[in-house]
């Protein structure tokens, strides 16, 4: 593994034990949602790191008293019914028919999407934007033929892709429907997908994130 | 029952597990209680340790607990313990608050595209998981313990602690190496991670 590489994998471990910390802004947290919704292995990570937020939980957060009704209240809610909150058609227009989608990413686009409109970014390759609260970071979807190369949006910004299907081919090898490729300021390379029938991708583009205490915690607790 | 010489305990033979099955499969709304006993506090301190305000941090602790109710049928004791579980919900409920996006579902919960056999690990596993970090956590000596806590509860830099506790940011740093140290030490933590 080169220096990059290992960089790489760093910043991919990092990203992993930040989500479930839940330290992570919206856009990016969708798409390692995903991400882990798809990976088994990412799947593991993660739930180890919430095995060490329970252990925590249960062993420092000294209970606090709720209040004289919250117990009441809540009882009082248990048996109303939850709206339902699909809004199947809007996803439909995004997502190529019979792909299978995380759940998580079908909500968000329910919840943000009023309507689809894709551009075309240069030939071959089309964009729609998810439009989220964060200001932080950009959330897009790709779709690209064969051999096309997936744009950089800001050569100086981190970019999450999570590939929905397809794959997509970079200098550190070819990357598979589930994977979560991370490209950041040092990257100088473009991926190029390589699917016979083109790709579709989730793209979260962030200014490059400054980890603080968490961060390099449990970092350090789990890669060793 | 849990007498005051015996605190309650992290899902020590499956009770809290239990309960959350009964949840699920009964609607057994006393086995709700005894959940919404033991974990709403927690979660509200949980809450309030990441600097939310206490009624914010209590509608909170109650939409986790009414989640918990809804979802209970999602609980999968061989992914997670109860208190993981839990402590998931309580940390997507905050991610909610802090964006107000409504609803946004994390994936421990999506049945989608993992099968449940995916993990390798039994029910077991996953619960002495939780009490064996409880028990490693025990043995660190309370300052590095408390370093451990400010981190991850607070997502504080290492800066930001050694300004508020007014030590040296080098003995900040080497206290949370030596937690970590002797977590990683800890003979079954270590055999569960590795």
């Amino acid at each position: 593994m080169n220096q990059q590489q290992a960089a790489l994998q760093d910043a991919y471990e990092t990203l992993l034990l930040s989500y479930a910390a839940g330290l992570l802004d919206q856009a990016q947290n969708l798409i390692v949602a995903s991400h882990v919704a798809m990976s088994p292995q990412a799947k593991e990570k993660v739930q180890e790191c919430e095995a060490l937020g329970g252990a925590l939980m249960e062993k420092y957060c000294e209970p606090v008293s709720m209040g004289k009704q919250s117990l009441a209240n809540v009882l009082n809610r248990l048996d109303a019914r939850e709206a339902p909150q699909e809004h199947e058609k809007m996803y439909e227009l995004i997502f190529p028919e019979g792909l299978s989608i995380p759940l998580c990413l079908k909500r968000s686009v329910a919840c943000h999407v009023q309507h689809v409109h894709w551009r075309t970014v240069r030939p071959g390759v089309q964009s729609f934007e998810l439009s989220l609260e964060c200001r932080q970071s950009k959330t897009r979807f790709l779709k690209a033929g064969r051999g096309v190369e997936s744009p950089r949006m800001a050569p100086r910004a981190m970019e999450l892709t999570l590939i929905l299907d397809g794959a997509l081919m970079d200098e550190t090898g070819v990357h598979k429907r589930g994977d979560l490729v991370i490209m950041d300021e040092t990257c100088r390379h473009a991926a190029t997908s390589c699917d016979r029938q083109g790709g579709f991708y989730m793209v979260v583009t962030s200014a490059p994130t400054h980890f603080s205490g968490l961060h390099q915690l449990l970092h350090s607790l789990f890669n060793r | 029952m849990e007498g005051p010489d015996r605190p309650a305990e992290t899902g020590r033979n499956g009770h809290f597990e239990q309960l959350l099955q009964d949840v699920a499969e009964n609607r057994n709304k006393e086995s709700f209680v005894q959940l919404f006993e033991h974990f709403a506090p927690r979660v509200k301190s949980f809450l309030m340790k990441g600097g939310t305000a206490e009624d914010v941090a209590d509608e909170l602790a109650q939409e986790t607990m009414l989640t918990v109710w809804n979802k209970a049928p999602s609980f999968n004791p061989t992914q997670a313990g109860a208190s993981t579980w839990i402590f998931t919900i309580a940390r997507n409920r905050k991610i909610d608050a802090l964006r107000k996006t409504g609803r946004f579902e994390v994936a421990p919960t999506d049945p989608d595209l993992i099968q449940s056999t995916d993990s390798p690990r039994g029910n077991t596993m996953r619960r002495e998981e939780i009490e064996s970090i409880a028990e490693a956590l025990d043995e660190l000596p309370e300052e590095q313990a408390m370093l451990l806590r400010q981190s991850f509860f607070e997502d504080k830099s290492h800066a930001d602690i050694a300004k508020e506790t007014g030590l040296p940011l080098g003995t900040v740093k080497s206290r949370i190496r030596l937690a970590l140290e002797r977590l990683r030490k800890n003979k079954t933590v270590r055999e569960l991670w590795q």
